[in-house]
């Protein structure tokens, strides 16, 4: 059967923050068309919104349309993917198939959130949807909850300190400050972190990924382009499994199912989700970059530092992009391929030919790896 | 009609879980479900709802949080304290509220809770009362 | 054929607040006020608690002592006075928190304090009748006392459930005989609505305290030909720890049989549990054989009194819960703010 090679066209990203002067539709807007203008307004057979909150937030169902609608593009089919945080890469794995298997030759994913509409105690009720809803929700759990109990047992079992857990941030931090592209830019010291409000103990705020409002754009397509990067390969695995009924809490399952294809491809560049910090540490330590237990060690050495043989979110990650929650993988994804093509402000990432994202929805429930290669 | 939130046909549906907190097992090969299942991963359909209160006898805490950062149906009852809690017969953990503690130093890993029958939220001032099942520290130590 | 109790429970808050903490908010002398009305702590119910949290927690430790499945449970009545719903009742929500039959009879009833007494000697009357063979009956109450006012130092928080029986291979305690005194005399009240009740002061006591509580207890001793001298226990209702030592005075009775069943000098006055959690109390320490004579009171105004002889079950049952003497014990003190967060008497745009 002839399969298509997927190509990145074009992307645009608009820098992460509370945009409150903008709607959903004008993010949209922004992305998609800043995007499509980069690939010369090729004709797009299919958009893919990507939005793990746009009904919630916005009242809209339809929304795909309706942001079609505001482009005028009256006849392109359109739809939305939503697996909550991870609804980005799931958005660009289907859109992969897509042209891949020549039912589409341009598709445009555009993962959209505009969170920053609500107050704080209402983003944290979108956030425990995340969980679930009947059985947790209820209760009042977040993923917060999740994630500190996940941190706690990590510490436990390696015998960690919180301090080794918040150098995460504070490298992401060191990164992210000249990232054009970060919401949060600023360098902070492992003082300002552990000094920063318990969000759910041990977790404090600048362990988390801080919910903005962002839009990105990707397309997509059967043609190569000027950017040189191809989508080699999609891998996505699921544990729909409840944090309580793990046989370790400390453990991202689905992230470990990738690590074949991780070895078989050996990417030098990684986007990792640290929605929060021990997600980061734990998607190094399972898709085999550092050993079980020494990833918050290696980190704090600088071993994945920008320049370095392997380099891990030299972006910032989430940490400095921010969390546009269902958007996320979508920034994660553009991210990786401005590093590859050493698009500016990434030119200091060094040479990296083959680069990988590592997407997680929710608790470990699902995750999306994509693997990236800067055509030689 | 005065505003009100909580859909109560779902809270209705969902009683048995919360004032009991009922588990699913299943009659093939005894695995034990929290959240309920509708089929077990031994491929049977053969489910049981059991109530761990009627089922177990002691409950212990593996771990727990302190949330402070709450969502908006919690901003009065912050901080919120959430721990892993094992039951041991039949065996199983839940990730459940942990009420009547006022000094945090009291909860340690491994110490003894009970269920409590507890308000979860009030759904303002012209909705229902939800309720629920939480976790203390125990009154006194079950002999098993 | 004689009712009688198979199991009791009893759940009181852990949360307490001293009087000395609230005289220093209010201004009053510690030493006066504790002189008063003779209470040191009351319970204080969490943010989380109600009436129908506390009654759910007191009727399992009930069903458990009672060693019967609540399956076999014929009625469960409710007797309180503070129901987070106007309307809505306590009684149906007890069904499914404690896995009760659906083919059951169960109401709320209200007469003040006192309700709870009528629920038990109803079932009783109906167990004696051969209508039920067992019966919950659960005084429940988070009760309002204004902040600043003579109930802010004694309003309290508890609850107590008892399990009924004819069957005397179950029973702890039998039910000797009864008796009510009931008048309209308005020594307390709360309108429909307001959010906390008034009383008379001074005029709660002899018109209303005392002349129902001596008359309901004289009318049961002569009903039954007994005198206080046949009494071992006295328990009465307990507003403050004053009243129920002086009105057994009245009566005749040695103030050594009123002291094991005072509950109030620890907890406040839980109302509709007040008394019968006196009588839970006793049931604690009682031997087989012992007579307790019970007198509740509610407002507005009447009287049960209830003459109880404890079986050679008693020893067994203790065990099977956890005990008020362990709840009195496993406390929380919190100052007067947390009170006031706890009991949602903080004036707030949104409540949830």
């Amino acid at each position: 059967m002839h399969v298509n090679k997927v190509y990145v066209k074009s992307l645009h990203a608009v820098t992460p923050g509370r945009h409150y002067n903008k709607s959903l539709r004008d993010l949209a807007a922004e992305a998609f068309l800043k995007a499509w203008e980069a690939a010369g307004c090729p004709n797009i057979d299919m958009i893919i919104l990507a939005s793990a909150a746009v009904d919630i937030v916005e009242e809209q169902l339809l929304s795909s349309s309706y942001v079609c609608e505001y482009l005028s593009l009256e006849n392109v089919p359109s739809l939305r993917i939503e697996v909550g945080d991870a609804s980005g890469t799931a958005a660009l794995a289907y859109a992969y198939n897509l042209v891949r298997y020549g039912v589409c030759r341009n598709v445009a994913i555009l993962g959209v959130e505009k969170i920053t509409d609500f107050i704080s105690v209402k983003v944290n009720k979108v956030l425990s949807y995340l969980c679930d809803s009947t059985y947790e929700s209820y209760y009042g759990i977040t993923p917060a909850v999740h994630a500190a109990l996940m941190t706690k047992f990590y510490m436990k079992k390696f015998n960690y300190t919180y301090e080794d857990i918040a150098w995460w941030s504070v490298k992401m931090h060191e990164r992210g400050a000249s990232n054009p592209y970060a919401s949060l830019r600023r360098k902070l010291k492992i003082e300002d972190i552990m000094n920063s409000e318990i969000v759910a103990d041990p977790i404090r705020l600048f362990d988390t990924a801080v919910p903005v409002d962002g839009a990105v754009c990707i397309i997509l397509s059967s043609e190569k382009s000027d950017l040189g990067v191809e989508l080699a390969h999609v891998e996505q695995h699921a544990y729909n499994v409840s944090i309580n009924m793990r046989p370790d809490p400390a453990r991202l399952f689905t992230v470990n199912a990738a690590r074949e294809v991780v070895q078989k491809f050996s990417p030098t560049l990684f986007e990792i989700s640290d929605k929060f910090s021990i997600f980061g540490i734990l998607i190094l330590e399972e898709l085999g970059l550092a050993e079980p237990g020494t990833a918050p060690k290696l980190i704090r050495e600088g071993t994945f530092d920008p320049g370095s043989k392997v380099v891990v979110n030299a972006s910032g990650g989430l940490k400095c992009i921010g969390y546009p929650m269902g958007a996320s993988g979508l920034y994660l994804s553009a991210m990786l391929i401005l590093e590859l093509a050493k698009a500016e402000p990434f030119s200091n990432v060094g040479d990296h030919s083959i680069g990988a994202v590592c997407d997680v929805g929710g608790t470990d429930r699902l995750s999306n790896v994509l693997i990236f290669r800067r055509e030689s | 009609m005065p505003d009100y939130n909580v859909p109560v046909p779902r809270y209705w549906r969902n009683i048995p879980t919360y004032y009991r907190l009922t588990v699913s097992r299943c009659r093939s090969c005894g695995r034990v479900y929290y959240p309920p299942r509708a089929r077990c991963v031994c491929g049977s359909r053969d489910i049981e709802q059991v109530s761990l209160l009627d089922a177990c006898r002691k409950f212990r805490l593996a771990e727990f949080t302190v949330l402070h950062s709450v969502s908006v149906d919690f901003e009065k009852q912050k901080p919120l304290i959430f721990g892993l809690v094992k039951c041991e017969n039949p065996e199983v953990s839940l990730v459940s509220p942990i009420t009547d503690v006022l000094n945090v130093g009291d909860l340690q890993s491994g110490i003894e809770l009970e269920p409590v029958f507890r308000v979860v939220k009030r759904d303002g001032s012209y909705g229902i009362v939800c309720y629920g099942t939480k976790f203390r520290i125990a009154t006194r130590e079950v002999k098993v | 054929m004689r009712a009688g109790i198979a199991g009791w429970g009893t759940y009181i808050p852990r949360f307490r607040i001293s009087t000395r903490e609230i005289a220093r908010v209010w201004g009053d002398d510690p030493l006066r006020i504790r002189d008063l009305y003779l209470i040191d702590e009351k319970t204080v119910e969490n943010y989380d608690e109600d009436a129908v949290t506390m009654a759910v927690e007191a009727a399992r430790r009930a069903l458990a002592r009672a060693e019967i499945s609540p399956r076999d449970v014929d009625c469960v009545f409710v007797g309180t006075e503070s129901k987070p719903y106007a309307v809505k009742p306590v009684a149906s929500i007890l069904i499914d928190a404690l896995g009760l039959r659906y083919d059951v009879q169960a109401v709320d009833a209200e007469f003040a304090c006192k309700a709870a007494s009528d629920m038990m000697l109803l079932t009783a009357l109906a167990i004696e009748a051969g209508r039920y063979k067992h019966g919950l009956v659960v005084g429940s109450d988070a009760s309002q006392g204004e902040p600043g006012e003579h109930l802010d130092y004694s309003a309290s928080a508890g609850a107590v459930a008892y399990v009924l029986t004819g069957d005397r291979e179950k029973m702890c305690a039998e039910i000797e005989g009864f008796y009510s005194y009931c008048s309209d005399t308005p020594d307390f009240w709360r309108r429909d609505g307001s959010p906390f009740p008034v009383h008379g002061e001074g005029f709660t006591g002899e018109p209303a305290y005392f002349r129902h509580i001596i008359a309901a207890a004289r009318g049961l001793m002569e009903k039954l030909g007994l005198k206080p001298n046949d009494f071992d226990y006295v328990v009465f209702h307990q507003p403050n720890t004053r009243f129920p030592l002086r009105v057994a005075s009245v009566l005749g009775f040695p103030i050594d049989k009123a002291k094991p069943g005072i509950v109030v000098d620890r907890i406040g006055n839980t109302y509709n549990a007040s008394a019968l959690l006196g009588l839970a109390k006793v049931l604690e320490i009682a031997k087989p054989g012992s007579r307790i004579l019970v007198v509740t009171y509610g407002s507005g105004a009447g009287s049960n009194a209830i003459s109880l002889v404890v079986t050679d079950k008693i020893e067994h049952k203790r065990e099977l819960a956890d005990k008020l003497s362990e709840q009195l014990e496993k406390k929380i003190l919190i100052d007067y703010s947390m009170n006031l967060r706890f009991r949602k008497l903080i004036k707030m745009l949104h409540s949830g």
